[in-house]
C-alpha cells in the first residue's frame, strides 16, 4: 500500500520540509566555507588547505588569521544564530503566537543585565566562587537574566493557558526599560576597563570571538538547543490549548518549566557573548513557518540552521560593506528584522488586538 | 466502568461542584445535562483528569489522581471546547495530533489520519488551513483527532473513553445526527461515552443514561425514561418543559410549554 512513488497527503507537509532541512544544511556548510575566506587579510584557507594537505609547513600569520580568528568567529556565529532562532521558536511555541520573541519582549534585555552585572560586579564575588565559576560568569548570569525575565513574563501576560498579546507586549517594554535603567545604573558605577569592555560587548558583534568565549557560552547555548527538539511534540499539541495538550498525554507544566529554560539558557548564552543581536528569533521561524509549515519537529532543526545561516550571511555583510572596519552585526539583522517584523503586523493585525 | 464518588471541585475559591457521585458504563453513551452554570462541564473535566478536587475518580478500576498524563491519554479522549488554534497548521496536521502513544509508530500511521477525516467527511479538507473552516467545520475535525486517539484500540477490543463537551454546539442538524452517529458507534465498539450535551431532545434520541445537573449536583442518574420527567425537568431548568413519548416511537421529546 506504501509505495515509493505514492504522492503526499493532501496537507502533509513532512516531506517539503525534510527536503528544506537538507538544503539548509548544504546551504549552512557552504556558508561557513565563504564565511572562513572573507576578511581583511587576504588568507585563502583553499591555499592553506592545499599546503597542509602537501604536508607543507602553515605559516604564523595564517594559523593565526584561521585557526584563532575567522575559525572561532564562524563557530561562534553558528551558535549564536542557531541559538537565537530556537529559543525564539521555542518562545512563539510557548506563547501560541509568532510575535514572542525573546528580543522583544524583554527577555533579552533580561540577559543583557545579568551579563552586565557580571562584568561590573564580578570582581565583588568571593575568590573561591570567581574562580570556580571563571570565564562561564557572563554567560551563566546572563542566563539567569534571562530565566527571571521569562518567568516574570509568562506570570504576567498568561493566565489559565491563555496569552493576553497586549499584555506580553508591554510586560517586554517595562521589562526592557526596567533592565535598561538598572542597566544605566551599573554602567554609571562602571570603572575605566569595565566600560570598555561593556561598550564592546553591548555593539551586538562577533568581532570579540575567540575559543575562550566560545568554551565559556557554547555549553549553555548547547544546553538550550538539545532540549529544545525534546519539546517539539508538545509544542505542537500546545498550539491546540493547554487542556488539549494535557488530554493528549503533555505534562504541560513540566514542559512549559523546561521550554523557559531552554529559551533563558540558548538567548542568556547569545547575548552573552555577542550582546544584542535582534530579530533573527523572529523572522527565521516566521519564513519557515510559510514555507514548511509550524509543525515543531521540523521547525526546530530547521530554525537552527536558517539561524545560523542568516547570522554569517549578516556578519559577512558587516565585514565587508565598510572594510577594512566593520558595522556592529545587530546592525545588519535590525535592517533585515525590522522590516519582516512590520510586515507580519500587516499581515496578521489581528493578532495584536486579541 | 466510570465511578466517581464524592467529588468536591473548588474553582477560585468558589465551590462548584459538592460531593458528587457519577458513573458511566463502558459499551454506553451517558449525557451530562443540566442549566447554564450548573457544572456540567467541570464535571467533565474531573472525570477527565484535568482538574483535580477532593474525592476519587477511578477509570475501569484505576485512580485517575495516580495516572500520568502520557497513560491517561492512551486510555480516553477528550473533545473540549473549541479553543483558537495557535499557528496555521493544515487540517490533516491538526487531525495527525490525534496519534499518541504507540499508534504513532503503527505501519500504517501515515494513513490513520485520512481516514478519521472520512469518518466525520472532511476528507477533501485535509489540504485546507485549518483556521479557514467555519466554526462547524473545525469543531468535527476536531473530533476527527480525538476520534482518532482512540478508534482503533477501541475495535481492536481494548478499553477506552471518549469525553465530548457540547460536541454538536456549533453543527447544523445533519451534522448533529452524523456525530451521534459516531458516538453511538464508539459505544457499540465497547468504548464509553461522557458527553455534555444542550439538546434535550438529542440526548433523548441517543443518551442510554443520562446525568441531570442542577445548582452543582447531581440531581437524578439513570436511563433517559426514567430521568426525564416534567417536573424533575422544570424544577432542574427554571421553566415549564413537558415531556411526551409518541407510542409509535418510543423515544420521548422534550418541549418547553408556555405558561397556560
Amino acid at each position: 500500500m506504501v509505495a515509493l512513488s505514492e504522492a503526499p497527503l493532501a496537507g502533509d507537509r513532512s516531506v517539503r520540509a525534510r527536503w528544506l532541512i537538507g538544503v539548509l544544511a548544504a546551504l549552512l556548510v557552504t556558508m561557513m566555507a565563504l564565511s572562513l575566506t572573507v576578511g581583511a587579510a587576504g588568507v585563502s584557507p583553499l591555499a592553506v588547505l592545499a599546503d597542509w594537505l602537501a604536508g607543507r609547513d602553515i605559516g604564523l600569520r595564517e594559523r593565526v588569521i584561521l585557526g584563532d580568528i575567522r575559525l572561532p568567529r564562524v563557530l561562534t556565529g553558528v551558535l549564536v544564530g542557531a541559538s537565537l532562532a530556537v529559543s525564539g521558536t521555542v518562545m512563539q511555541g510557548l506563547f501560541r503566537n509568532p510575535l514572542a520573541d525573546p528580543g522583544i519582549v524583554g527577555v533579552g534585555a533580561g540577559a543583557g543585565l545579568g551579563a552586565v552585572l557580571a562584568i561590573v560586579l564580578g570582581g565583588m564575588l568571593p575568590g573561591a566562587v570567581a574562580t570556580a565559576v571563571g570565564p562561564h560568569l557572563v554567560p551563566v548570569a546572563a542566563f539567569l537574566g534571562g530565566w527571571g525575565s521569562t518567568l516574570v513574563l509568562y506570570r504576567v501576560a498568561t493566565r489559565g493557558g491563555w496569552t493576553s498579546v497586549a499584555t506580553m507586549l508591554l510586560a517586554g517594554i517595562a521589562l526592557g526599560a526596567l533592565a535598561g535603567a538598572v542597566t544605566g545604573v551599573l554602567v554609571y558605577l562602571a570603572d575605566d576597563a569595565q566600560l570598555r569592555d561593556l561598550t564592546f560587548w553591548g555593539m551586538g558583534s562577533l568581532a570579540g570571538a575567540s575559543w575562550l568565549k566560545l568554551a565559556a557560552a557554547a555549553p549553555v547555548m548547547l544546553a538550550g538547543l538539545i532540549t529544545a527538539p525534546a519539546l517539539s511534540r508538545a509544542l505542537n499539541a500546545l498550539a491546540l490549548g493547554e487542556a488539549a495538550a494535557l488530554h493528549l498525554g503533555v505534562r504541560v507544566q513540566r514542559m512549559k518549566a523546561l521550554a523557559i529554560l531552554s529559551v533563558a539558557a540558548a538567548t542568556g548564552a547569545a547575548v552573552a557573548i555577542s550582546g544584542g543581536i535582534g530579530f533573527v528569533g523572529i523572522v527565521v521561524p516566521h519564513l519557515l513557518r510559510l514555507a514548511m509549515g509550524p509543525d515543531h519537529r521540523f521547525l526546530l532543526p530547521a530554525a537552527a540552521l536558517l539561524g545560523a545561516c542568516l547570522l554569517l550571511a549578516a556578519d559577512m555583510m558587516a565585514r565587508v560593506v565598510v572594510a577594512p572596519a566593520e558595522l556592529p552585526i545587530g546592525t545588519v539583522t535590525a535592517l533585515v528584522g525590522g522590516p519582516v517584523f512590520l510586515w507580519i503586523l500587516l499581515r496578521k493585525r489581528g493578532l495584536v488586538e486579541v | 466502568m466510570l465511578q466517581a464518588t464524592g467529588l468536591g471541585i473548588t474553582l477560585n475559591r468558589r465551590a462548584i461542584l459538592t460531593r458528587v457521585d457519577f458513573h458511566a458504563a463502558a459499551g454506553q453513551m451517558t449525557c451530562i445535562v443540566g442549566p447554564n452554570g450548573s457544572g456540567k462541564t467541570t464535571l467533565l473535566r474531573a472525570l477527565t483528569g484535568e482538574l483535580r478536587g477532593t474525592g476519587t475518580v477511578t477509570l475501569d478500576g484505576d485512580d485517575l489522581a495516580a495516572m500520568t498524563p502520557e497513560a491517561l491519554a492512551q486510555r480516553r479522549a477528550v473533545l473540549p471546547q473549541a479553543m483558537p488554534l495557535g499557528f496555521p497548521f493544515t487540517v490533516l496536521e491538526v487531525v495527525r495530533l490525534g496519534l499518541t502513544g504507540r499508534q504513532a509508530l503503527a505501519p500504517d500511521a501515515a494513513h490513520l489520519p485520512m481516514r478519521a477525516l472520512e469518518r466525520v467527511g472532511l476528507r477533501g479538507f485535509a489540504g485546507r488551513f485549518f483556521q479557514e473552516l467555519s466554526g462547524g467545520e473545525q469543531q468535527r475535525a476536531h473530533l476527527a483527532r480525538v476520534l482518532l486517539q482512540v478508534w482503533q484500540p477501541v475495535h481492536a477490543g481494548q478499553p477506552r473513553w471518549l469525553f465530548l463537551d457540547e460536541p454538536v454546539a456549533a453543527l447544523d442538524i445533519g451534522h448533529q445526527l452524523q456525530v451521534m452517529r459516531l458516538a453511538r458507534g464508539f459505544a457499540g465498539a465497547g468504548g464509553g461515552v461522557v458527553a455534555v450535551m444542550h439538546d434535550l431532545n438529542l440526548t433523548a434520541m441517543a443518551a442510554d443514561s443520562v446525568c441531570l445537573m442542577a445548582r452543582g449536583e447531581v440531581v437524578a442518574q439513570g436511563p433517559v425514561s426514567r430521568v426525564f420527567a416534567d417536573d424533575r425537568l422544570s424544577a432542574a431548568y427554571g421553566c415549564p418543559v413537558r415531556v411526551s413519548t409518541p407510542p409509535a416511537e418510543g423515544t420521548p421529546y422534550i418541549l418547553p410549554h408556555a405558561a397556560a
